[in-house]
């Protein structure tokens, strides 16, 4: 692999992870919201 | 609307400013030359190192917040303290996954037991402690106090991570901006880290807001819950009428 298919390696596992991340606060996010309205 | 201020469905200003933010720094990142000895390769620095930068603040943050709530004893701190954390464990986990990237076409190895290394994989396991320490209180007054003291001893090792490779001999390359006799960098890649920070700490802070406005609808959940359980022991105990019963069954 050259310099540039690490670099598009190494950007796209961190986006990647940033996707999920943030994928999975919303879904948090969203469940916890749920929950109280629930609870109301 | 939520208590950080922006819809829950929806993108804050904050949301796009980093979007914008990140195109910029994604476009300095690609278009600049190659740097002299490593080439393109070294472009990960743009990505390694605004990392672990936002990771630090992140924990310096969650130190704030804990010193703020042992002061105040305001869970307006402790829902900051945890959402700084998490977002500090997310960074460091990009900048170890990013170091690792690159580690392998200028080392050969994809990791190794040198200090900054090591401190850094220990940095990221403490600060998953302080997650999990929290998810094993239920009590949220007691969650919050013993968090707060484990998120002050915590950032000690934040120092020993940056410095360990002026400390000890290391694989790990010394500081390029940060370094004892200067910035080791010059022009548009210096432009291109610093556009990269500013994109990272904007994302940082876009996630913080969003996992604190998390914590607070977790405190509401965790309080609507404890009213309804309050509710449900009070029937029980009201429940009985013995008196008018045997005043039933006997008059």
């Amino acid at each position: 692999m050259n310099g540039w298919g690490w670099v598009l390696w190494g950007y796209g596992v961190v986006a990647a992870a940033l996707a999920l991340y943030t994928w999975t606060l919303l879904t948090r996010t969203r469940a916890a919201r749920r929950r109280l309205d629930e609870l109301r | 609307m939520n208590a950080s201020g922006h819809r829950m469905g929806g993108a804050s200003w904050l949301d796009r400013a980093a979007l914008a933010a990140v195109a910029g720094a994604l476009a300095l990142a690609f278009l600049t030359p190659p740097e002299a000895t490593q080439g393109n390769v070294a472009r990960l620095f743009y990505l390694h190192v605004p990392s672990v930068s936002v990771a630090y603040m992140a924990f310096a943050l969650a130190l704030v917040a804990s010193v703020g709530y042992l002061v105040s004893r305001r869970m307006a701190f402790d829902h900051l303290a945890v959402a700084a954390a998490e977002v500090g464990v997310v960074f460091t986990g990009f900048t170890i996954l990013a170091g690792m990237i690159w580690a392998k076409p200028t080392w050969g190895v994809y990791w190794t037991w040198s200090a900054r290394l090591t401190l850094t994989a220990i940095m990221l396991f403490v600060y998953i402690g302080y997650l999990a320490l929290r998810r094993a209180i239920e009590d949220p007054q007691a969650r919050a106090r013993r968090a707060a003291i484990y998120g002050i001893v915590s950032v000690v090792q934040i120092p020993v991570v940056h410095f360990s490779v002026v400390w000890w001999r290391d694989i790990h390359q010394l500081g390029t901006v940060a370094n004892p006799t200067g910035i080791q960098m010059d022009g548009i890649l210096l432009v291109a880290f610093f556009a990269g920070l500013v994109a990272f700490t904007l994302v940082a802070a876009a996630l913080v807001t969003r996992r604190y406005a998390l914590a607070v609808l977790e405190a509401g959940v965790h309080d609507a819950a404890a009213r309804g359980a309050g509710a449900l022991a009070g029937d029980a105990v009201e429940a009985p009428r013995i008196g008018a019963r045997a005043g039933e069954e006997h008059g």
